[in-house]
């Protein structure tokens, strides 16, 4: 059958008709089917799923459509970008309902922390008689009213109650109005800046490198000046706001790119007999602005941005000059680096360093309880990983909430335990696929500015995607970059949406070329 | 509405695999030129990359997840990841229920879970039954039945019934947190009367079903509360207590130098040899064949000399007479005119010197349930067969295996399996001696209670006709002094089997306790409270009618 289906795509003309009203129902139907599994699992399981959320994440996904409707008449481009963008939120949404209805973390904590503190005893030889000394430290409190309490809960299963129902959307949507409408601005923001793109003065603006350039630096500076001393420069509501930069850098390297091009082609130096002179000619203004926001970056300790950013110039660079140098050169360091790191002990922060440390030995010291306390999180993703199999233990009926940050670096795992190596394939499949329809709006893409710009952001959410899952499964050392669209966070969500927006623009730019 | 959602995942998965693939393909199409190199080569580069780290990543993942093999993972997966811990505080473990598989008579199961109570893990008979039912903690990890069958009570165990019955083989019809449930052979009543019996002695009671093997108590005293061993001053005193070693299950490890209770074995041997000598026991006991042997004086000797009398020795013995009368000189001889090729034969088809054989279909029952077997090692020469036949010198048994015996003679010879669930079919582990035997054994054994001068005369009772026969072995127990140095005392541990009623015996009981005495006057009424309990209970209502009629 996918054979059949494959010939007639090959017959099909360059760029079909796929219906997106379709694309996004489906989108929506496996969102709400996600979703719907999970409350089955959830009631029988004990812990408790709220209809109602159920029926807010229905709600909100379903904005997609209130996206292609605005879109539908005049988008000339590519909509099967939204159609994955759904695809993937909608997953976001299952498993983020399903995380965040699981009420019985804390009675989940309370047992993993007497059963670590128990088997760390344990892992010591004759435990019992080290208790039967007296002068060891009796262990604490079991706090049997909490686990009695938790139990109760666990146990209950609840009867489904109209009244309920009503009374608890009522209450809770007052609660939620910030979510909407966050959400409702992030989708905007899509058909916003895919209007801006339709027009030239937009573009034309953004082909302004030393003005992005200065804006960025200059917010940059102010916003590490700002950030309290060891927040790693959180702000209000735990948001980042150095993501938001990441779309102003693309378009100052685009914009930078586009226009000094043919220095960096250039073999010869232009002024003759002063090599050196004229090599810091060009190179040097790239390394300043490339090296700046770099150091800010490495101040605020934001490791992951780091890899992102330095990624995207390598293979900016490497696109604008043709020379593998630049692309396995930079890769080829950034291996090396990473391996010898421990050599910069004491230079850069600990936690940095304990987390190559980590990627590099994960299996260091098995019974030390400083050890264990240092690969908590990985080994519970791995623990994660490992219980879900080919198949998975269904959606909902995993254990993922032990994990730290499940929510939003870690997803990934609570992905691969819930719908199994091969869903979690699937996913990393449907980012490969966004990514290639990156490339095709950069291949169908005319001018060098609009190449590099569209060539930044698929990039950009490629290597995030890379950098996010590589950490989880250990590929490449921990960062804290999030998963786009699937990771809760409402700033991460409205920077994906704007650089989507970009995307889906550009491709509208190409669509209104072709179709002229 | 489950069924449902399953239908309508398989299309709407569907329907998508085939609307992405319409995405897919054309993409695929526009970028052909690129991937196969064709043109723009930095493109087709970046691509790669791309592809090749996404594969990576894939690759990696499924390393871990699927692949990975690493001692050190296994390791750590043990001793930290939680899941295991999370499902057993979420799932109702099965209930234990006793022989009747009565609600109100559970071994182990949930509180009542009212409005305001916890559903916990309660033993209703706490420290009757710690021992074999087990304890279940965070801390202290997990102990007898609830250890061994752990998997199956919590319903994990593969093709569980809850799994066979599921018509699709689907991950949400397994939702259910609730486990199997276990019945044992266990009697609550018997259980709960033979700990409450004993008191203050340290030991154990065995109590078993002869026909069957069926195990209907099993107590090891000193015992702890299940419950307590989560309480860390508790627990301290359970392992503190050196004395009393409440933790050991004696009934089933403590191994006990079986004493007078082993003439019955030496009579089984005998009659099974053909032989009923009467000879004349004298005051100077038995010397066994050869030079330079020990003596083997009768006990009332000892007592005789205690309250300054002299004794004059028995006179004439018949087998009978010399049982009832416990007679250690004339079983000594008795065993040395046996010989120890058959008393070697008939020891060992009562289950000495090998494994206790389990009635069980349940391998982590076989492996896990240690019952320490009892030795009858071989004699070099009629001197320590003198003394082994009185179950003296290096003869050693378990409270078990002395119920075992009692059982086999009650069961007409033959040695059935014990077992202690009770949906196993019995099992036959030997036949020992001919039902002939066994019958005139038993007579013999009848005559100990309700003869004149009968050593187990406290066993007597107007409700069901009881046989038996006391032991009382006398061991040199080092004792530990407040000052630290070390003290030997001798100590008797009192002893008795027993089975009733002595026609169609239902019910055959071994009692060891330690240092307590005599085993007529320390052990047999222990055995005699299970005996009236189990009369209550109407275990002996199956009879000939001999159980309430027989008054002799």
């Amino acid at each position: 059958m996918n054979l059949g289906i494959l010939m007639a795509a090959m017959a099909a003309p360059k760029r079909p008709k796929i219906n997106p009203g379709l694309g996004l129902s489906l989108a929506l139907a496996i969102s709400v089917l996600g979703m719907l599994s999970v409350y089955l699992a959830g009631n029988a399981r004990g812990y408790d799923p709220s209809l109602t959320v159920l029926l807010r994440n229905t709600v909100l996904m379903s904005f997609f459509f209130l996206i292609y409707a605005i879109l539908k008449g005049s988008y000339k481009g590519d909509f099967s970008i939204l159609v994955v963008v759904a695809l993937l939120t909608g997953i976001g949404f299952a498993i983020q309902y399903r995380i965040s209805s699981a009420i019985n973390v804390d009675f989940q904590k309370t047992l993993v922390k007497q059963y670590s503190a128990a088997a760390t005893k344990k892992a010591l030889a004759d435990s019992v008689f080290v208790t039967a000394t007296g002068t060891a430290r009796l262990s604490d409190e079991r706090g049997i009213e909490s686990i009695q309490h938790e139990a109760k809960q666990l146990l209950r299963l609840d009867q489904f109650k109209w009244g309920q129902f009503l009374r608890d959307l009522v209450e809770s949507f007052p609660g939620w109005s910030r979510l909407i409408i966050s959400h409702l601005i992030a989708l905007l923001s899509i058909v916003f800046i895919i209007r801006k793109c339709a027009r030239e003065k937009f573009m034309q603006s953004l082909n302004n490198p030393f003005f992005w350039m200065a804006f960025t630096v200059f917010m940059l500076v102010v916003f590490v000046a700002l950030s309290e001393v060891g927040t790693r420069g959180r702000f209000v509501y735990k948001m980042t706001p150095w993501e938001a930069f990441k779309i102003t850098i693309i378009i100052f390297l685009a914009g930078f790119f586009a226009n000094y091009k043919d220095d960096f082609t250039r073999k010869a130096s232009k002024v003759r007999g002063k090599k050196l002179q004229s090599l810091l000619l060009i190179w040097g203004p790239f390394i300043l602005v490339w090296l700046i926001p770099q150091a800010l970056f490495v101040l605020l300790k934001d490791f992951g941005q780091v890899i992102i950013y330095g990624g995207l110039v390598v293979i900016m660079i490497f696109v604008i000059t043709r020379k593998y140098l630049y692309l396995f050169g930079g890769i080829a360091v950034t291996v090396l680096v990473s391996k010898l790191i421990f050599l910069l002990e004491g230079i850069i922060p600990p936690h940095v360093l304990q987390r190559f440390l980590i990627w590099g030995d994960v299996w260091r010291m098995p019974h030390d309880a400083a050890w264990w306390d240092s690969v908590y999180q990985i080994m519970n993703s791995f623990f994660a990983m490992n219980a879900g199999g080919w198949t998975g233990a269904g959606l909902g009926l995993g254990y993922p909430t032990n994990i730290p940050l499940v929510v939003s670096d870690f997803v990934y795992s609570a992905l691969a335990e819930e719908i199994g190596f091969i869903g979690s394939g699937l996913i990393v499949l449907s980012y490969l696929l966004l990514f290639f329809l990156g490339m095709r709006v950069v291949i169908h893409s005319e001018t060098d500015l609009e190449r590099l710009l569209a060539l930044g952001f698929t990039t950009m959410l490629a290597i995030q995607v890379f950098v996010n899952i590589g950490g989880v499964v250990k590929l490449i050392p921990l960062t804290g970059i999030t998963l786009p669209f699937i990771s809760r966070g409402g700033f991460s969500f409205l920077i994906s949406c704007i650089i989507i927006g970009f995307l889906m623009g550009l491709s509208h730019r190409n669509g209104v070329r072709e179709t002229a | 509405m489950l069924l449902a959602l399953i239908i309508a995942k398989f299309i709407i998965l569907a329907a998508l695999g085939i609307y992405v693939l319409r995405i897919i393909i054309p993409s695929l199409n526009s970028l052909k030129d690129v991937l196969f190199f064709k043109q723009r080569k930095e493109m087709a580069v970046v691509l790669w990359v791309f592809i090749v780290a996404f594969a990576a990543l894939i690759g990696y993942q499924g390393y871990w997840q699927l692949l990975v093999s690493d001692p050190y993972f296994e390791e750590t997966r043990k001793l930290h990841d939680p899941r295991p811990w999370i499902i057993e505080a979420t799932t109702a473990k099965g209930t234990i229920y006793d022989r009747t598989h009565d609600d109100t008579k559970l071994l182990a199961g949930y509180m009542a879970v009212e409005e305001d109570q916890l559903p916990r893990r309660h033993y209703p008979l706490g420290e009757a039954t710690s021992h074999i039912i087990g304890y279940s903690d965070v801390e202290r990890d997990k102990s007898g039945l609830e250890k061994l069958l752990f998997e199956y009570l919590m319903g994990t165990s593969e093709s569980t019934q809850k799994e066979k019955e599921n018509y699709i083989n689907n991950k949400y019809y397994r939702l259910q947190p609730r486990g199997n449930d276990l019945v044992l052979t266990l009697d609550y009543e018997l259980q709960k009367i033979a700990y409450e019996a004993f008191g203050d002695n340290k030991g154990a009671v065995v109590a078993i079903q002869p026909a069957t093997g069926d195990i209907l108590a099993l107590v090891s005293a000193p015992s702890y509360h299940p419950d307590s061993v989560s309480v860390d001053d508790a627990w301290l005193r359970i392992v503190q207590d050196e004395d009393g070693k409440r933790l050991y299950n004696r009934s089933l490890k403590g191994r006990y130098p079986p004493g007078s209770t082993f003439k019955t074995i030496v009579a089984c041997a005998a009659v099974e040899k053909g032989l009923d000598p009467t000879w004349m026991i004298g005051p100077s006991g038995y010397k066994p064949p050869g030079v330079r042997r020990k003596r083997v004086f009768d006990h009332e000797r000892a007592s005789y000399r205690k309250k300054g009398r002299t004794w004059r020795g028995h006179g004439e013995l018949t087998m009978t007479r010399a049982l009832v009368k416990s007679s250690n000189a004339y079983f000594a001889r008795l065993g040395v005119t046996v010989g120890d090729s058959l008393m070697h034969a008939i020891v060992e088809r009562f289950g000495f010197n090998q494994p206790v054989q389990w009635n069980t279909s349940r391998p982590e029952l076989l492996a896990g349930l240690v019952a320490f077997q009892s030795s009858f090692p071989p004699t070099k020469n009629a001197h320590e067969l003198a003394w082994s036949s009185i179950g003296q010198e290096k003869v050693l048994a378990t409270p078990l295996q002395l119920a075992l015996v009692a059982a086999t003679i009650a069961n007409d010879g033959v040695l059935m399996k014990p077992k202690i669930e009770r949906a196993e079919p019995p099992q036959v582990w030997n036949r020992v001696m001919s039902e002939e035997t066994a019958r005139k054994v038993r007579q013999m054994m009848r005559e100990v209670v309700w003869s004149r001068g009968g050593t187990a005369w406290r066993l007597r009772m107007k409700e069901v006709e009881a046989a038996g026969k006391t032991g009382t072995a006398e061991i040199n127990m080092p004792i530990k002094r407040a000052d630290g140095t070390w003290q030997k005392r001798i100590i008797n541990n009192a002893l008795f089997i027993s089975f009733a009623p002595v026609d169609e015996p239902q019910i055959a009981i071994a009692v060891v306790a330690e240092g307590a005495g005599y085993g007529g006057s320390a052990a047999a009424p222990i055995a005699k409270e299970v005996f009236l309990k189990a009369y209550e209970l109407g275990y002996f209502d199956g009879g000939n009618g001999s159980a309430k009629t027989s008054k002799n």
